[in-house]
């Protein structure tokens, strides 16, 4: 027994230099509380920028210096290989995207009368959910992934209800109903997967895989709800637009990118690794929520007036395609599975700059108010850039959109080719009908935006204007030169 | 396990179909608690060393952060709507 603990011992102080980053962001966020409550009364925005500077830190330091590791961390719990690290750059790159939209964004005026301003807060809870995030890229285990799942849950039911007014703490009260239950469905299923394997490692659980037990996929299917509850996949699907719809703008753009880049990676690994892939019963589990999560979201999507319940649906039709990728375990489907993301952070992100502005300027979200604006004078440049955004998330060439859809249907295509199933020809086309579906809402954005006739006027913060039209600059680049993302 | 599974089917009911706020969030409560329940059960039958029970302490810990979390965003409902029923708190609409 001594022997055995001296050994997990250094088993734990051996993998501590793999953690870096993570020790890294918690200094971070420990070092934010502590200056907000010293340099109390005073303009907060600094730190903001404390914390983008921080997470170029560790940006720089995961591309540059983080290594691999043979054999799983921290008794077996961390797994850190390629993918975990690249998905945790991505993960940063999500956070600096939102300190971006809230330094901008803030109102100088306020923050300076009142004494308890938000920036603080802010950060300290966005820094929770990115080391949630982290910890789920890199989770081997039931109780790290469960953790790491409610890390990035709590905040986010806070984040929502931050404005303070009725309707997004309507919003965060059904959002946290939602996730507590599907988190405790979660935990019961992984009670479940235990009770059968007697482990909680996703190796351990593989050596059951080729069981057909009805409590055994049962199982399964109950640990994968609460991750596509964060996915917004379709049975979990309904607290997405009321969020989106009340929550702060830069909440709900957050919320639409990084938690799902942990989720979605989370639901690979466990496919993978406990090889339950191979289960044809998953995977027509996973074809159907994937079909029904485009459907529901497109359909709904058409008959929608907001800019923000329009995105809504439109992140739960994404969510579809992302499940749909998950199956192919492949090599080359990871890598388009990692590029969608990319693409659709990049566009979801400029999209909801654009509609933080607008909304900034108008008062409302209204699809009628943005007639005309792409004639004003200070569209000439952002207004194509948000054309590009909505013409990649609808996936056409010539932007990233178009690869990542591309690479998405082929890896079904040779899943089709592999298995000889026809139910993946079926998904293949369903897939497609649904980008065609998507396309009418889509496309009804630049319609109003450059609509004939009408003039309109809109002052945009030009900072924030600046970072749209990087942003969709990068979606042309990504289309011309993927090998900047894989 | 059945014991679990009834309690698990109880609590979903209850989160499901209860009008007031704090009595859907006991609901969640006994779900967890069905979870725990299996935890320990099965952790006798481990044989490396209780694994499940370390798992259940982490998921009361869980349960307590939720239910902080909750009750905070309850009291801001209370403060505006004047009740935790949640039929009544539904201005969300498609419009």
């Amino acid at each position: 027994m001594e022997q055995d603990l001296s050994s997990k011992l250094s088993n734990i102080v051996e993998s501590l230099p793999f953690l870096a980053s993570e020790v890294g962001i918690t200094a971070l966020l420990i070092g934010i509380i502590l200056t907000d409550l010293i340099f109390a009364r005073r303009n907060k925005k600094y730190l903001y920028a404390m914390v983008g500077i921080g997470l170029l830190g560790d940006i720089s330091y995961l591309t540059l210096l983080a290594e691999e590791s043979v054999s799983k961390l921290m008794l077996f719990t961390l797994v850190q290989d390629t993918w975990s690290i690249k998905l945790r750059i991505l993960a940063d790159v999500c956070t600096i995207l939102l300190t971006i939209h809230l330094y901008f964004n803030s109102d100088e005026e306020k923050s300076s009368k009142t004494k308890l301003s938000g920036e603080g807060e802010w950060m300290t809870m966005a820094l929770g959910i990115l080391i949630g995030a982290h910890v789920l890229t890199m989770a081997n285990d039931f109780i790290v992934a469960i953790l790491a799942l409610e890390l990035m849950s709590l905040p986010s039911y806070l984040l929502t209800a931050f404005k303070g007014d009725k309707r997004s703490v309507e919003a965060s009260i059904k959002y946290f109903l939602f996730g507590a239950v599907a988190t405790a469905i979660t935990i019961y299923g992984m009670s479940i997967l235990y009770g059968l394997t007697g482990t909680i490692d996703l190796q351990g659980i593989s050596l059951y895989s080729k069981s057909f037990s009805v409590l055994y996929i049962t199982g399964a299917i109950l640990v994968m709800m609460g991750f596509v509850f964060k996915l917004g996949g379709f049975p979990m699907h309904v607290w997405v637009p009321d969020v989106y719809q009340s929550a702060p703008i830069e909440a709900v753009a957050f919320f639409s990118t990084l938690p799902k880049v942990g989720a979605t990676v989370f639901l690979y690994r466990f496919l993978v690794e406990t090889q339950l892939i191979d289960n044809p019963y998953i995977s027509y589990f996973l074809l159907a929520t994937g079909v029904i999560s485009m459907f529901v979201g497109n359909l709904a999507a058409l008959f929608q007036n907001g800019l923000r319940r329009l995105m809504g649906y439109s992140t739960i039709a994404n969510a579809g395609l992302i499940i749909i990728a998950l199956l192919n375990k492949e090599e080359i489907a990871a890598n388009a599975l990692f590029y969608f993301l990319w693409v659709y952070v990049i566009a979801n992100y400029a999209m909801f700059y654009f509609i933080g502005e607008i909304e900034k300027e108008k008062g409302t979200d209204d699809l009628k108010q943005i007639e005309g604006l792409g004639w004003s004078n200070s569209a000439v440049l952002w207004g194509p850039a948000v054309i590009l955004a909505v013409v990649s998330l609808i996936g056409l060439p010539p932007l990233a959109g178009f690869t990542a859809k591309l690479l998405i249907f082929t890896s079904l295509w040779e899943l089709y080719n592999a298995n000889s199933d026809l139910i993946y020809i079926i998904v293949l086309f369903l897939g497609l009908l649904n980008t065609a579906i998507s396309l009418v809402y889509y496309l009804k954005i630049p319609f109003f935006l450059y609509k004939r006739n009408v003039k309109g006027q809109v002052q945009i913060n030009i900072a924030l204007s600046r970072f749209i039209i990087i942003l969709g600059v990068l979606l042309v680049l990504t289309f011309l030169v993927p090998s900047l993302i894989i | 396990m059945l014991g679990s599974a009834f309690l698990f089917s109880i609590g979903l009911a209850i989160a499901l179909t209860k009008r007031s706020a704090i009595v859907a969030l006991m609901g969640v409560e006994l779900m967890l608690n069905a979870a725990n329940v299996n935890l320990v059960a099965f952790s006798h039958r481990d044989p490396s060393f209780g694994e499940g029970t370390a798992f259940s302490i982490f998921v009361i810990v869980i349960a307590a952060a939720e239910v902080c979390v909750a009750l905070a965003l309850i009291i801001r409902l209370f403060q505006h709507f004047r009740s935790v029923d949640l039929h009544k708190v539904n201005t969300l609409k498609e419009e």
